[in-house]
């Protein structure tokens, strides 16, 4: 069952020159436990829906339609009062760049137990206890000698864990991860995929890695949202969804990866992405797809199930004109 | 200042294809009317100024001892003063020794205080290092006292006024350049420019300076205005630009003597002149560095 | 291993040396005591053949970035020597270096970054042709240079004349390649080209190299931690760490059959988008050094899993198949 239900959301940026379509009826959902990935590549839409969810979109973005059901109530038309407890509590967010996401004059220490005592009451002694085991949990070394570090002593990756930590800090159900593993190495993203793992397994928490790297979705996740120009494409579990990729851009995407184990061509992806100021009508993947109607022009395809637990939005598919893979 | 790495001012500014045809940079104005008001001034000013001669209904040297001390009237709007000069025509003139002075001391700092920022903020090293303790050194004196120094020692001719006011402004200027040419020489851009086989005078003055101006921009803008007030102090202790030439420093000096015996006419325009033309300055700043900067084009 | 002699480039014992700075540096200098240095680069060897395409691998912290500005000359060497077609880049007078770069030339990771945001394209792709100042050459026939330049790299003339921040980011790294190789260079250091680039525009610039490099046969010594996009491109490649090559050869082979510890232990990291394959196997312990190398021996001693006694001592880069060297005792 679903914790987070997303129903038709649309985000418009206001420009000088009109809207800019950001999201436009973004429709998916996240069950507990799980770890869905969000995925894309830049300007498809996939940040703008968690923090549209997480109702931090500053002007001039805002949410223009749709819903944000987290376990029952519709996050899109609460205040900022009746969402500011929500945040850090129920859902959390693991920002990008995590060590400009840090205080650079307040010990990581501290910012953790902030958390702790904003959000569970906790005294200062009590927060810090509970704060060297949040270190611990996400595999700091030496938690009690961390714990007054600042962060530009830190690594990459060591920033990336204690915003980890202080993300889970309050127990959250759901977790938005933006762009974990970019900027980091491979070891150390690996591990940082690794300690993901861990947790969901650990605390039950569901996750959103939203990235734009297919080998970390691939290695983690159990479901994968493929997203382009603010259009969710397809919806599926991780195995099918790589080894029978069926929307256009999903093969797309997939075909224009280099292999480190096989030896493969690789196929760029056709096109650009189109200008989100005045969309093209229809599927946005219309104008870069080699399976185009008149139909896929003009009226933009809704999610439709197919076998087992897969959604494709896509009249090319439905019309079996798109060849499997 | 948010980087575009800030997840929030990324998701929140749309992409980059997405900015529409640029707008030309006078349209942007319109929509800044407090740049719009303060450019509008300064051109009226300089206008007159220019003018002046042709503008004036009388010769701001002509002394007439029976009309001397008039209140405003219809045929002198601002009065006269102790010697019957017409006050309008007297302001008006001033305003180009005012204006000019302000300009040319501004200009002369900031050529030279940008340009030794620049080359010591990228080479750095010992040079570096003794200009930076020469320029704590003049900035440790109160700016106004050291303009008032050195036109003391040179004696108050235009150009010593322009002296001792540019070497009051002219530190920050360095300074300022100084620190954002050290911000600016770590960009990747400069190693390019490096890479591409420029040599190191090119790097400083034609890849990097520009880039530090921003924020020089607006300080030169204020600093026009400090300059006139300092060039009006200066004229009102009388050691500026000597009677009898028209300035508004030295005008609002005679008026001061005017005050108790309730002539307000005397100080009261040339120090609006003073005040209208600082404003503008003021005003302009900001504008002024969003039109020069390419990345403001179309952006609200 | 020595060069071979129709190498475009040769890299030979190059060493890089930073001095500590900061506080406790200054306490120790003071104090008689020698600062500690960084080697960023460690007596590394290498060369590029005309017409070949080397990759460089290595985690952040490797010195692979320090190696690349060695090599354009950047920064100076602490020691060894960098030779492009035969000649010794340090002998080089500016004059001398600066007609050297006509052939020499590098592409920065950050496509953002490495362009004046002042500048028009057209300008920044221009610049390096008139810094060459070939004296008969005319403003005119730059501009014809600078249009072939941009319609290689698949950017429309309507852009010349934009600013970068109004392009996107893989344009923006296409004016970067274009800048690179106006001039008609031989070869082109890589320096993490498409990392900083959507993983859906990656396989565009990909291809443009590799069109570029039949094209107009160029060389490359591409520099990477992106494995995957490494092995892609190149024909030879070497992994990096702590300043020193660990391993060497062919693409394909190397990443078959991986020989050093630490490139088992990297390739083993690499995510891979099949979510059957086998999990990571090799682990290596702990996080990169933040200092210089252990003195002597192996740099990766404290975190190999299969490290011996034996590791303490120096290690040399070796020959242990035609074209395959390796740097660990235990192979």
């Amino acid at each position: 069952m679903s914790l987070l239900e997303i129903e038709d959301l649309a985000v418009h940026f206001a420009t000088e020159d009109g809207p800019v379509e950001a999201v436009d009826g973004v429709t998916l959902d996240v069950r507990a436990g799980e770890i869905l990935g969000l995925v894309g590549e830049s300007g498809s839409g996939k940040s703008v829906t968690a923090f549209a969810a997480l109702r931090l979109l500053r002007q001039p973005g805002r949410i223009v339609g749709g819903a944000v059901r987290f376990d029952g109530t519709d996050l899109a038309v609460l205040d900022d009062a009746a969402m500011t407890p929500m945040r850090g509590a129920r859902l959390a967010l693991v920002p990008q760049s995590p060590r400009t996401s840090l205080n650079p004059v307040i010990p990581i220490g501290w910012q953790i137990a902030r958390v702790l005592r904003h959000h569970a009451g906790l005294d200062a002694a009590q927060a810090r206890r509970r704060t060297y085991d949040a270190l611990r949990e996400v595999g700091i070394p030496e938690p009690k000698r961390s714990y007054g570090q600042y962060a530009h002593q830190l690594s990459g990756g060591m920033c990336q864990r204690v915003m980890i930590a202080m993300a889970l800090a309050a127990g959250p159900q759901l977790l938005f991860a933006d762009e974990p593993t970019t900027g980091l190495d491979v070891s150390i993203a690996a591990r940082i995929l690794d300690l993901f793992r861990e947790l969901r397994a650990r605390t039950a928490a569901a996750i959103v890695l939203i990235t734009h790297d297919l080998g970390a979705v691939a290695s983690i996740c159990d479901r994968v949202a493929v997203m382009h120009a603010g259009q969710v494409v397809e919806i599926a579990p991780v195995r099918d969804l790589f080894r029978h990729p069926v929307h256009p851009y999903t093969q797309a995407l997939v075909r224009s990866i280099p292999r480190l184990d096989r030896d493969e061509p690789i196929v760029a992806i056709p096109g650009s992405v189109p200008a989100l100021l005045r969309p093209p009508p229809g599927c946005r993947y219309a104008g870069r797809c080699n399976w185009r109607s008149d139909e896929c022009c003009g009226t933009r395809p809704a999610l439709r199930k197919r076998e087992d637990d897969r959604r494709v939005a896509c009249f090319g598919v439905e019309a079996g004109r798109v060849p499997a893979i | 200042m948010k980087t575009s790495s800030d997840p929030l001012v990324s998701a929140s500014r749309p992409p980059p294809a997405e900015r529409g045809v640029r707008a030309p940079r006078w349209r942007r104005l319109r929509r800044d009317p407090v740049t719009l008001a303060g450019l509008c001034a300064i051109l009226l000013i300089a206008l007159a100024a220019a003018l002046a001669p042709w503008v004036t209904p009388f010769d701001p040297d002509d002394t007439n001892p029976e009309i001397a001390l008039q209140p405003p009237s219809l045929s002198h709007p601002l009065g006269t003063d102790l010697y019957g000069r017409d006050q309008l025509s007297r302001v008006v003139a001033a305003a180009r020794i005012d204006l000019l002075v302000p300009l040319c001391a501004t200009a002369i700092a900031f050529a030279i205080g940008a340009s030794v920022g620049a080359v010591g903020g990228y080479v750095g090293g010992w040079a570096d290092q003794v200009v930076m303790r020469i320029v704590d050194a003049v900035m440790a004196f109160p700016a106004f006292v050291l303009a008032m120094g050195i036109t003391a020692a040179l004696g108050n001719t235009v150009a010593n006024v322009v002296t001792a006011i540019a070497v009051t402004q002219l530190p920050g200027y360095l300074r300022l350049v100084r620190a954002e040419m050290l911000r600016v020489r770590e960009m990747e851009y400069a190693e390019a420019a490096r890479t591409v086989g420029n040599p190191t005078w090119r790097i400083v003055f034609v890849h990097l300076l520009p880039n530090c101006l921003p924020p020089v921009i607006v300080q030169a803008s204020l600093a026009m205005g400090f300059a006139l007030l300092t060039m009006a102090a200066l004229s009102f202790i009388g050691l500026g630009i000597a009677p009898p030439a028209s300035e508004w420093g030295a005008m609002t000096a005679e008026g001061a003597d005017q005050m108790v015996s309730g002539e307000w006419w005397l100080f009261l325009f040339p120090g609006l002149a003073i005040v209208v033309t600082v404003l503008a300055f003021n005003l302009i700043g900001d504008g002024l560095r969003d039109m020069l900067d390419p990345r403001m084009r179309g952006v609200r | 291993m020595s060069p071979p002699s129709n190498s475009l480039l040769s890299i030979e014992r190059l060493e890089k040396r930073f001095a500590a700075s900061g506080p406790r540096a200054w306490a120790s200098r003071l104090a008689g005591r020698p600062a500690r240095t960084i080697r960023a680069v460690d007596g590394v060897s290498l060369s590029v053949a005309s017409g070949e395409t080397v990759g460089l691998v290595g985690e952040s912290g490797c010195g692979k970035s320090t190696l690349a500005r060695c090599v354009v000359r950047l920064i100076g060497p602490s020691g060894g020597t960098v030779r492009f077609d035969g000649v010794d880049l340090a002998g080089l007078d500016r004059a001398g270096m600066r007609r050297r770069r006509r052939e020499l030339q590098m592409v920065f990771q950050d496509p953002t970054a490495s362009l004046n945001p002042r500048m028009t394209v057209r300008r920044m792709v221009e610049e390096p042709l008139r810094l060459q100042r070939e004296g008969s050459v005319s403003r005119g026939e730059h501009r014809e240079r600078v249009a072939d330049a941009l319609e290689e790299v698949g950017l429309g003339a309507e852009l010349a004349g934009r600013y970068p921040h109004e392009l996107s980011g893989g344009q923006r790294q296409r004016v970067n390649i274009a800048r690179a190789i106006v001039t008609g260079p031989r070869l082109v250091v890589l320096d993490e080209p498409t990392s900083a680039l959507d993983v859906s525009l990656r396989a565009r610039v990909l291809l443009l190299l590799e069109a570029l490099r039949e094209r107009r046969g160029l060389s490359y010594l591409f520099i990477s931690h992106d494995l995957a996009t490494v092995r892609y491109l190149s024909r030879r490649v070497a992994v990096m760490y702590l300043g020193r090559i660990v391993e060497e050869g062919g693409a394909a082979e190397l990443f078959r059959h991986p020989l050093h510890p630490y490139t088992r232990a990297l390739l083993a990291a690499v995510p891979v988008p099949d979510p059957d394959a086998a999990p990571p196997g090799f682990v290596l312990a702990g996080e990169v050094a933040a200092a210089g190398p252990a003195d002597r021996g192996c740099a990766l001693r404290d975190r190999c899993p299969l490290a011996r006694p034996v590791c303490g001592e120096p290690v040399a880069l070796r020959e242990v198949a035609p074209g395959r060297s390796v740097a660990c005792h235990l192979v």
